[in-house]
């Protein structure tokens, strides 16, 4: 019987924090019900904020989790300005606490751009984006710091890996996007290029390289059914004196579905193929003043993909049921022929059941509670899991975070 | 005048049109009118393009005057009914919308009001602006409040 360090340590820490909690939500609860904060006709604010206590029976996840952690928590704050019809500035600066993966939660821009349209008919738009713009990727990785607009507390790793999170996040670069809309349904494109944001201590030994992302969407019916093909081709370069520059090429598709009713919703995403490629590596291990030594190139070749199902019990209360499971390399599912001496078999996969309860409390503030039953360790960050042969194969988590956003 | 009466006229078929025939025939029949302050050059509006201006995406009249969209909340009954039968999406849609365009930058969320009687209010003083009201609103209020209704083709 796996028992939970959330009860076991439940009252030492619990009651300074639940505190904590509680004014955060009272003082959301009891602030103004206005959605948005209109400073003037053409320029809003917005803002989000969400907790959450981590708990599992083993492994670490965002956090000491094995005895209880606090330590996920998001914050945001973004402004607008409609200068005209088609131009809009807008950018929004975050903060991310996620654990011993990232634990500075330093302050950085999500987005700062210029947003021009430069073609708008009755049932088409084209436009550009200059700056730190989101990629579209997938169902989620726009808004995916913004806890309300998830489907759960933590979004399927299969696919929204939080360890290439910050490579997938942003570009500094263009994108160009473009809607129509024909009696078939609208049709959404969106195109990025640019460099890789990188955080200040990957700043030191990495420089980002020319990076691109691209995605074609369908929707039906408003919505009722959705259609994505996303493609992206990341790239960053590391250099660590006196070795030579480390490359790695990240190459993936990926097919995006959603079925959508008034109660219900069904949602799919599948990764057939994730290439990752790293040129120019050294020999691990070796003593510095050993002249460095290169290697062929490495190449993986991995597979993801989840379903999930989500049901609106009432406006109040919905419910969620999610399979989300990830090869490291799809020739080899069960990991025995990558498992080395320092790495288990179960590194290289993960499945994942997933079930969650949601309250909205109010249409902006949102209680979840959620439970993972999981068996593999390919997503756990080895920042967070330095010692892979301590960690174990089959282990639960249970995850209760609060929300706002505004 | 001569139009409040006919709408009463067409108020009192379509009640009898509900007792005659069967409730099929009659549930597609407008439970909300969409309105527009005066200013607005268009007469009617397709639905897609009535979607694209509620999910914040379509931002400016032909004319290429800025739209100013107000909404009720997302759990108001009539914003509710307003979303599935006149849009044909459901609100929970539209609120996605609404964040996709919020937090990732790319445009702006629509102006809430509390009441239809603000909705009215707001509508019929601010150029540019679209909003919608429960059917009827405007002959039992009495009065039509510098607002124009828009044709949904």
């Amino acid at each position: 019987m796996r028992t939970f360090a959330f009860w076991k340590s439940a009252r030492a820490t619990l009651p300074l924090k639940m505190t904590a909690l509680a004014v955060m939500l009272g003082e959301a609860m009891f602030s103004s019900s206005v959605s948005a904060v209109d400073l003037s006709e053409t320029v809003q604010l917005h803002g989000f904020a969400s907790q959450a206590y981590v708990s599992t029976t083993a492994n670490r996840y965002f956090g000491p989790s094995d005895s209880g952690s606090f330590d996920f928590r998001e914050l945001g704050v973004n402004l607008s300005w409609q200068a005209l019809p088609n131009l809009q500035f807008a950018a929004q600066v975050g903060s991310r606490k996620a654990g011993g993966a990232e634990p500075n939660a330093r302050p950085r821009f999500d987005y700062a751009l210029v947003d021009y349209s430069f073609y708008n008919g009755t049932d088409s738009r084209g436009g550009v984006r200059l700056g730190r713009h989101r990629n579209a990727l997938g169902f989620y990785n726009l808004t995916r710091d913004v806890a309300n607009t998830r489907p759960s507390i933590f979004l399927p790793e299969s696919i929204y890996a939080d360890a290439s999170r910050n490579l997938l996040l942003a570009l500094d670069g263009v994108q160009l996007y473009g809607e129509n809309r024909t009696a078939i349904g609208d049709f959404f494109i969106e195109f990025g290029a640019g460099n890789v944001i990188l955080d200040s201590v990957s700043k030191q030994s990495s420089k980002s390289a020319t990076s691109y992302t691209g995605r074609l969407l369908y929707e039906r019916d408003g919505g009722r059914i959705r259609l994505a093909l996303t493609g992206v081709d990341a790239n960053v370069e590391s250099f660590q004196n006196p070795f030579p520059n480390i490359r790695t090429n990240l190459k993936a598709y990926l097919l995006s579905a959603q079925y959508n009713e008034d109660k219900w919703s069904l949602t799919g995403e599948f990764i057939p193929e994730l290439r990752t490629t790293t040129s120019g590596v050294v020999f691990p291990g070796l003593p510095p003043f050993i002249p460095a030594t290169t290697l062929p190139d490495i190449k993986r070749t991995g597979e993801s993909y989840y379903l999930q199902g989500t049901y609106r019990i009432s406006p109040a209360w919905e419910t969620l049921l999610r399979y989300d499971v990830q090869y490291s390399d799809k020739s080899d599912k069960s990991g025995t022929r990558n498992a080395t001496a320092t790495t288990p078999a179960h590194r290289f996969f993960a499945k994942d059941w997933t079930v969650g309860l949601g309250w909205n409390v109010r249409s902006d503030t949102k209680i979840r509670a959620e439970y993972h039953r999981v068996d593999g360790t390919a997503w756990l960050s080895s920042r967070e899991n330095p010692i892979l042969m301590n960690t174990r194969q089959r282990w639960d988590m249970f995850v209760l975070q609060a929300s706002y956003n505004f | 005048m001569t139009t409040s009466r006919i709408r009463a006229l067409l108020k009192t078929m379509l009640s009898r049109c509900w007792l005659v025939l069967s409730l099929a025939v009659c549930a597609p029949a407008l439970a909300q009118e969409v309105i527009v302050n005066p200013d607005v050059a268009e007469r009617s509006v397709s639905q897609s393009s009535l979607r694209a201006i509620f999910s914040m995406r379509m931002r400016q009249w032909q004319s290429g005057k800025p739209i100013k969209v107000f909404v009720l909340p997302s759990e108001n009954t009539v914003h509710v009914s307003f979303s599935k039968g006149v849009l044909n999406t459901f609100p929970y849609q539209l609120k996605r919308s609404w964040d996709l365009m919020v937090y990732s930058g790319s445009g702006q969320a629509p102006t809430e009001v509390g009441s239809p009687q603000e909705m009215l209010q707001k509508v019929s003083s601010t150029p540019g602006a679209i909003g919608y009201l429960p059917e009827n609103y405007l002959i039992e209020g009495g009065k039509n409040e510098n607002v124009r209704i828009l044709e949904v083709r």
